[in-house]
């Protein structure tokens, strides 16, 4: 009789808390009105984590009094979860995202997903982070000719879908790999380089910075970069060996986006909020400390720029099919 | 290398009442949210970072250092009382701890909980310190093929566990294992057995399936019997306290030395994981003890191999840290980010430059555990009362506090879903004799043996590499040792009797 009556406790109040959490912004001058869920793929504590409590953190003084915005963890399947969460939410404004991009648009070119990246909302780019491919210091092979000439390369990647700009890259420059996935992070991935296990990473700079400048890894050639990385200025990017069509394909794109079909003053708002959060002085004095570098660009901007990047992927489908099944 | 100048420095800031009130209230929330099932040290140290930004970065450390290592002595508590770690690493606890509850004994377990794990914290600091020098070479030996060796070897428990018949126990642990395959493929990112459901994409998440297998099954066992956990008819044993714990665990000063380098060892390999460390350190116990039969029945012993291995294995993280500043687990690479935000730069230099950050760690790790050996010892006897009460006062509120526990999680109604599911499939596995955690072994092991099974077919030496690399061989060797010793040593004994 007891667990009885507690179960009903649990029900009634599970039902409180449902029914007060699904009431819908009333009135559409008002936005926003409440809180705005950020929800993000990432775990507490890493990367995607950290940008996103930060914005949120700084983009408090662009709201009105009293709306927060609330960073929820929903890790898991290489971000689709969190990014599934976000697409089928209501599009008031209320519930916006970070993907990452292209990682997260091959997987619905190979199998049909519960979302559709060519159909949200982009709000902005926080940072395009380029790749780097670096080879391990114990490797037989020394420079980036030597990866071209060779029968086979051993590459450690995290996974096969959130590496698929790695794997383009590759092809297009001629390196035949042998993937070895299935490591848990880009740390996890360098280790095995160390060890032997492999010759060569692909992860982005921003992971491979601190091995790279203190020469464990040897940088070969950087993939998703206009120009050389300030402090390699030594490497080649792919661009400068023949393939800068490539250029924006390649890298991984953290921005901030909502559901398909927002309303376009909500979408404009965010915008406009996102946009100066990522101006403000104290934001940047932010990034700075925490060496979490913000290369912004505005929504419009993002969203030609990934609408022509999924576009570009359509053509190299059949070529990377063999990869990822 | 050690600088004692500096350490004594950093000591001095840690001695004052500012330092000592931030240790005691690191401790002390370090050990509700290892109490607590479904939050760990973890997610106290996510929780206290912004705390620290008015800190500076070594009295940061003071605080987050004391409250990620008393986390993992708090989720003894609930492991020993109710059947239900707190944290997965303390999974090995439950397979002495509970019985010795339901035997009245819940006060010395706690006991020698509490003191193993200190005593596991300080050994594992000290192996780690010993390692250091060849900390480099050390972490490089471990690839795919010994990482299989070390799941193959945390699943074979299973055939020691002693719970049911070994059939029943094989196939409780190989349906875990096909549970374990439930989810995206670890290496193809293909879609294995979710139906088309979402919540499975990820497979099923391992601590809610515990907190239902252990905790729920129990529930519901003590509503059927209507008799509080520690049975009064049962409960004989005198020397019950506290105090009795504490001297079973430094009677065997051996013992803690062993499991607490086993710990310090499996810690130090990125990618391996504390829980396999509680669990093979207890098999080595069971096996290296003399009168071992009564080992998942509520022998002490148990409970000292679990915890010690345990905490030893935070030593052991910072080795990898230290060598390529690459952390060793979930809570160094917590600690590095918490770092990162106050400006300092988590290369290896850190330990050339920041030494005092380092020191801070160690001290702020060394100090919460004996901060909460104390609490821990103080409340043992009070918190041993919860297994005498009526189940009808205590059930409910347990059932509640998992169920909270598995939403907090990831906020998902999915992992509540399995919880409730799992609980369902526990009292019934416990009912007809299966062991429970022969299939957590399984759905915790089977992912990650199938991944370093299928990457160590990736590399050159293909299959040859499990024989061909001397560590894995020596690995292979003891989990054959491991596995059919016990049946060969029942063989003989019975040919001696026979003559």
């Amino acid at each position: 009789m007891k667990k009885n009556f507690t179960l009903l406790a649990l029900v009634i109040f599970l039902a409180t808390v449902t029914f007060f959490s699904a009431i819908p912004a009333s009135n559409a001058e008002e936005y926003p009105s409440q809180d705005i869920r950020l929800i993000i793929g990432g775990k507490p504590g890493g990367g995607f984590d950290t940008y996103a409590r930060a914005i949120g953190r700084y983009m408090k003084k662009y709201l009105p009094e009293g709306v927060n915005v609330i960073v929820e963890n929903r890790p898991g399947a290489g971000h689709r979860i969190a990014i599934t969460m976000v697409y089928n939410s209501e599009p008031d404004g209320y519930t916006i995202g970070m993907p990452m991009m292209p990682g997260l648009y091959f997987p619905q070119v190979i199998e049909k997903q519960k979302y559709d990246m060519t159909k949200v909302t982009w709000l902005a780019t926080i940072l395009k982070d380029p790749r780097v491919i670096a080879i391990a210091p114990n490797s037989k092979f020394k420079t980036l000719e030597d990866l071209r000439k060779a029968d086979s390369v051993r590459i450690a990647i995290v996974g096969f879908s959130s590496e698929t700009d790695v794997i383009l890259g590759n092809e297009k420059l001629g390196i035949n790999a042998t993937y070895i996935s299935g490591h848990k992070n880009s740390k996890e991935g360098v280790l095995a380089a160390l060890r032997g296990d492999a010759d060569v990473v692909g992860f982005t700079f921003g992971s491979l910075r601190k091995f790279i400048l203190k020469k464990q890894l040897i940088p070969a050639v950087v993939y998703g970069s206009e120009k050389r990385i300030p402090e390699i200025p030594d490497v080649p990017t792919i661009g400068e060996l023949g393939y800068p069509e490539l250029t924006p394909l390649l890298g991984t794109y953290r921005v901030l986006a909502g559901p398909p079909n927002m309303p376009a003053e909500r979408t404009k708002f965010l915008r406009d909020a996102i946009w100066s959060t990522f101006n403000d002085p104290e934001f940047i004095a932010w990034t700075k400390k925490a060496k979490r570098p913000v290369e912004a660009v505005n929504g419009e901007e993002t969203e030609k720029t990934l609408k022509k990047v999924m576009a570009d992927y359509e053509g190299y489908k059949d070529l990377l099919k063999k990869y990822i099944k | 290398m050690f600088d004692l100048d500096l350490f004594l420095k950093t000591l001095g800031i840690m001695l004052n009442l500012r330092g000592i009130l931030i240790l005691l209230s690191g401790t002390v929330i370090g050990m509700i949210f290892g109490a607590i099932p479904g939050l760990s040290g973890v997610t106290a140290m996510v929780v206290l970072i912004p705390m620290t930004f008015s800190m500076d970065p070594v009295t940061a450390m003071l605080l987050l250092g004391a409250a990620y290592g008393a986390a993992t002595y708090g989720g003894a508590v609930p492991a020993i009382l109710i059947n239900t770690p707190g944290e997965p690493p303390n999974a090995a606890t439950v397979l002495d701890g509970f019985p010795m509850s339901q035997q009245g004994k819940s006060g010395t377990a706690l006991g020698a909980a509490a003191t193993a794990s200190t005593l596991g914290g300080f050994l594992g600091l000290i192996v780690t310190f010993c390692f250091i020098p060849v900390m480099a070479k050390f972490v490089m030996a471990f690839s795919y093929p010994e990482f299989f060796m070390m799941t193959f070897f945390g699943l074979s428990i299973i055939a020691i566990l002693g719970e049911g018949t070994l059939l029943k126990g094989l196939a409780a642990g190989g349906l875990g294992i096909l549970l374990s395959c439930v989810g995206y493929d670890p290496m193809t990112s293909e879609l294995r057995y979710t139906f088309g459901i979402q919540y499975l994409w990820d497979g099923i998440e391992v601590v809610p399936a515990l907190f239902g297998l252990l905790a729920i099954g129990e529930v519901m066992d003590l509503l059927v019997k209507k008799k509080p956990i520690a049975d009064h008819k049962r409960s004989k044993a005198e020397n019950s306290g506290v105090w009795s714990g504490i001297k079973a665990t430094l009677k065997q000063p051996f013992l803690v030395i062993r499991c607490s380098s086993i710990g310090t060892i499996i810690g130090a390999i990125p990618g391996v994981g504390g829980t396999v460390a509680g669990f093979i350190s207890y098999m080595h116990a069971k096996q290296t003890c003399r009168n071992n039969e009564n080992f998942g029945n509520g022998d002490v012993r148990g409970v000292i191999a679990s915890e010690a291995a345990n905490d030893a294995k935070e030593g052991g993280a910072l080795l990898p840290t230290l060598a390529f500043g690459i952390p060793g687990s979930a809570g160094m690479a917590v600690f590095l980010g918490a770092l990162t935000l106050h400006g300092i730069d988590t290369g290896q230099d850190i330990f050339l430059v920041n030494m005092d950050v380092v020191y801070m760690l160690l001290i702020s790790l060394l100090g919460c555990h004996i901060v909460a050996a104390m609490i821990g010892l103080s409340l043992a006897d009070k918190m041993a009362l919860l297994t005498k009460i009526r189940p009808v006062l205590f059930a409910p509120i347990l059932f509640l506090v998992c169920l909270i526990g598995s939403f907090a999680l990831r906020n998902s109604i999915g992992d509540v879903m399995v919880t409730l599911i799992f609980g369902l499939l526990g009292y019934e596995m416990r009912k007809f004799g299966f062991s429970r955690i022969a299939l957590i072994l399984g759905l915790l092991l089977g992912n990650m043996a199938e991944l370093s099974f299928r990457q160590t077919l990736m590399t050159e030496a293909g299959v040859m590499g499990f024989f061909t690399r001397p560590i894995s061989v020596i690995l292979f060797i003891l989990i054959l040792l491991s596995v059919f010793l016990p049946f060969f040593q029942t063989y003989w004994r019975r040919r001696k009797n026979e003559e």
